[in-house]
């Protein structure tokens, strides 16, 4: 398929996404009233449903789904392996622990930007670990153990500080930060997390040819000029921020950053450079239609977003590791 | 024959004394040893029982935000609801709540204690019915009635509704409210609101959407307060624009949630709190 | 102007030295070819001239100090083709050949004309152009052999550096390289390849290094080296080395007794 016409395709398709979006919800607004709600003041209750509801919610869902599948497809590019995805590789994880220990120890009320602060200082010891446990050029098998290691180790962190608050709720909000949720997010964690995933959107964008000649390999990509040191310092950082920043107000949403690049290979034939637009803009899609299918399946429940990832996304998974056994293991 | 028969006589008298002193005083005795498991058996206890009856209380009712009588709770040894720490009572009466845990009460019934349950009142006739029980069972039924009688008048003397009720949400952590069925809600609507909750038609305390409230545009939003130590995303809605753009520069208002927990006389201070505030509405209301 | 030069060179991999005190030069229009055992330090050399390993010494390219070249002008004059055969992902031949423009990539644009014409013309010089289309992941050992040497060719670079790039090829696609090679060379470039196949060193080099243990042993024309004693010391065979109208042949024929 013809790259430009792939690329005007997702971004209509993530365009009706955001659409539909704002116009699902518990109070069952119909189309003329959401759209007085959004653009006149004339329905201040639906004006506040619209802006301050909904809007922030299909905002951060369309963010948020460009930073996972931006940051897969970069991942993948670099690391050279099909199966690299943030929560798998234990990013995600880490960065929960630094939004818990961020809200549960009272910091974030003091001072606001600790939150997505310590959660991008999450996620990047995590992608350092990583670099250290299985290096730039580990196989997959490497790669997954270390992935596991970092995630059990910060889940298992995430659940102590969250059993050791004195709050009783504290120990129930595991599932938040293990499976994710926009509900009755506002536009305050819209303006808390923004900037950093479009800082970390610019420092991953530019990656695309280095992650071409990386096909090649290291020896042969920095043979091409390719400053490696810079490439790793601005994928390692370009990831932590925008995830970290995503994680701090949404949870764990995992496996996104695994399937889209994976969809998207064939249609932009395997070119690393080619997958990452096309993965920002299919990940926005893929958040905002489980957002709105939360929303119609357990309408007025809090159903967390990452369960649907995870329906979809872990046999998805298993297929992979099947289908590529050989080659995988 | 003679020597098995008397055997068998023997054993059977030595088992029956044995029962009989494992069964614990019927109600010909009032208790002499009282142990209550549960926040609101702790307070209708220190309330209703004699000077010397009630030896124990949950350690919940030392939470000043949690209980009304929290300074009298510290007269009393606390205890954790833990089998093994009541059985070193030795309590003759031990009084729990229906959703105690089901493990400890069971052990305890086991062992051979006797275990009043008392469920959760769900509306203020259900506090007169848990308080004559009380009074039931601790032979104290002249202070129970006392008591009764001082709640019906202290509830006919909270003044007439308004002609237009303004409507109320209940509105807890985890965007919870309280429909009907509930003590909550019984508390809202004698103080002269409208719940909210009961008008959507929800039962019991379950979730109501953010936006829902929102599109309802309540009068009054009742919370509960938040403890200002211990953080929790649970509050997140009470910051939400949404929330206080609906309030209309108004205020939460807070019941503490030690008047609503628990059904006891103090839940007449509830229902004069939202009174209270429902008149003040009132009065703004009115050009 | 000396294309290449090597003077002091010495290099450590994980704490043991590889190469040691190597010092060569190499006009432009050569064809250097590097032999010598297993373990020899061929493949250190060649990433040490490729600028990929630290090392100590001195080594010019173009009459450059290689430790003054940043990586994108030194991606314009040495090229360098591996041992490993990595393709990470199933991309199509012809994108996998134009990887070897990346130097010459403008910031934001793809690339222009001449970038495309010089794909081509490296397809070709390896005689894959009815490949161009198809997934180097499904071709065959040889033919993604040859895709990765058209890489290495469309940089186009003054200096080529390849780790035993005949390795794997049919004896018909060997000689078209090495004489794809020569071509280059005719055209004012310098080869320096490292070759387990001592008949091509033989035939095609003009010029022969001969390394073990790190050291450079023997250093000139093919004929020179290869029937000097070092030759049998270090390689432990004896060779049969005869002239003939196509050139040198070199056959090893027999193992020596003491290794």
């Amino acid at each position: 398929m013809n790259y430009r016409l792939l690329l005007a395709l997702l971004s209509v398709i993530a365009a009706l996404l955001f659409i539909a979006s704002l116009l699902v919800g518990p109070a069952n607004l119909d189309l003329p009233t959401a759209l007085a709600g959004l653009f006149s003041k004339s329905n201040p209750a639906a004006t506040l449903v619209m802006c301050e509801i909904r809007l922030p919610r299909a905002i951060l869902g369309f963010m948020i789904g460009a930073t996972l599948g931006l940051s897969g497809a970069v991942m993948q590019g670099y690391l050279r392996n099909p199966l690299a995805d943030p929560a798998i590789l234990g990013v995600s994880g880490a960065a929960s622990l630094g939004a818990v220990l961020a809200i549960y120890t009272g910091l974030s009320a003091m001072f606001p930007l600790a939150l997505p602060l310590l959660a991008i200082s999450g996620a990047v010891v995590a992608v350092l670990l990583l670099q250290m446990l299985a290096g730039t050029n580990a196989g997959t098998l490497t790669l997954i153990l270390a992935g596991i290691a970092i995630t059990s180790l910060a889940g298992a962190l995430t659940s102590l500080a969250l059993n050791l608050s004195p709050n009783p709720f504290a120990a129930m909000e595991m599932m938040f930060w293990m499976m994710g949720s926009l509900t009755d997010r506002s536009m305050q964690h819209v303006w808390l997390s923004a900037p950093f995933m479009i800082v970390g959107w610019a420092m991953l964008s530019i990656l695309g040819r280095a992650l071409n000649a990386l096909t090649l390999g290291p020896q042969v990509a920095s043979s091409l000029g390719i400053r490696l040191d810079r490439t790793q310092m601005l994928a390692v950082l370009g990831t932590a921020a925008s995830v970290g920043a995503a994680t701090a107000v949404a949870g764990t949403i995992g496996f996104v950053g695994l399937i889209v690049p994976h969809l998207l290979r064939p249609f932009v034939g395997s070119e690393p450079s080619r997958l990452l637009p096309a993965s920002a803009l299919a990940g926005a899609a893929i958040v905002l239609a489980a957002d709105i299918g939360v929303r119609i399946i357990a309408p007025g429940r809090d159903l967390k977003l990452g369960v649907l990832t995870a329906i979809v996304g872990a046999p998805f998974f298993l297929w992979l590791v099947v289908k590529h056994r050989r080659d995988v293991l | 024959m003679r020597p098995y028969a008397a055997a068998v006589a023997g054993i059977a008298s030595w088992l029956t004394a044995a029962l009989l002193a494992m069964t614990p005083a019927r109600a010909n005795e009032p208790p002499r040893r009282v142990v209550s498991m549960n926040l609101c058996t702790d307070q209708l206890a220190m309330l209703i029982a004699a000077k010397g009856q009630l030896y124990s209380v949950s350690y919940l009712s030392r939470d000043p935000e949690a209980s009304v009588l929290s300074d009298d709770a510290k007269n009393f040894p606390a205890n954790h609801g833990l089998a093994e720490e009541i059985f070193t009572m030795s309590p003759d009466l031990i009084v729990a709540g229906t959703f105690t845990s089901r493990a400890s009460i069971a052990m305890l019934k086991r062992l051979g204690f006797r275990v009043e349950q008392f469920a959760p009142p769900n509306s203020l006739p259900d506090i007169r019915t848990n308080m004559k029980r009380m009074g039931e069972l601790l032979g104290r039924e002249k202070r129970a009635n006392d008591l009764i009688a001082e709640f019906d008048h202290a509830l006919a003397a909270v003044p007439a509704a308004l002609q237009k009720r303004p409507l109320a949400a209940l509105h807890y952590a985890n965007s919870y409210t309280s429909g009907e069925g509930t003590l909550a809600a019984d508390v809202v609507e004698r103080a002269g609101l409208d719940n909210l909750g009961t008008r959507l038609g929800l039962h019991g305390t379950t979730r109501l959407p953010l936006e829902l409230l929102v599109m309802e545009a309540p009068d009054l939003i009742i919370g509960g307060i938040r403890p200002s130590s211990s953080p929790a995303l649970a509050y997140d809605t009470f910051s939400h624009p949404a929330l206080r753009d609906t309030l209309r520069g108004h205020s939460l208002t807070s019941v503490p949630d030690k008047y609503l927990v628990c059904g006891g006389p103090f839940t007449i201070e509830a229902v004069r709190l939202l009174q209270t505030a429902s008149h003040k509405l009132g009065r703004q209301k009115q050009p | 102007m000396t294309a290449l030069s090597v003077e002091k060179l010495s290099a450590a991999l994980k704490g043991r030295d590889v190469l040691h005190n190597v010092a060569f030069s190499v006009e432009p229009g050569e064809i250097v070819g590097i032999i010598g055992p297993n373990g020899a330090g061929k493949s250190t050399l060649l990433r040490s001239i490729a600028g990929l390993l630290p090392y100590t010494g001195t080594i010019t390219v173009s009459e450059s100090n290689l430790r003054d070249i940043g990586a994108h002008n030194r991606a314009k004059l040495i090229s360098y083709l591996p041992q490993e055969r990595e393709v990470a992902w199933p991309i199509s031949a012809v994108k996998l050949v134009a990887l070897g423009r990346t130097p010459y990539l403008q910031p934001m644009s793809g690339p222009n004309q001449l970038d495309d014409e010089m794909v081509e013309h490296a397809l070709a010089w390896v005689d894959a152009t009815k490949l161009r289309d198809r997934v180097v992941s499904d071709l065959s050992g040889g033919e993604r052999a040859r895709i990765l040497i058209a890489r290495a060719l469309a940089q186009d670079t003054p200096l080529l550096v390849a780790d035993e790039p005949t390795a794997g090829l049919d004896p018909a696609h060997q000689i078209s390289l090495m004489e794809v090679f020569a071509e280059r060379a005719r055209a004012g470039r310098t080869i320096i390849v490292a070759l387990h196949e001592i008949a091509l060193a033989a035939r095609w080099c003009s010029r022969i290094l001969l390394f073990d243990n790190g050291r450079l042993i023997a250093d000139g024309p093919p004929k020179d080296v290869l029937t000097a004693n070092v030759f049998e010391q270090a390689y432990g065979v004896r060779l049969h080395v005869a002239d003939s109208p196509d050139g040198l042949i070199v056959q090893p024929v027999a193992r020596l007794a003491a290794l």
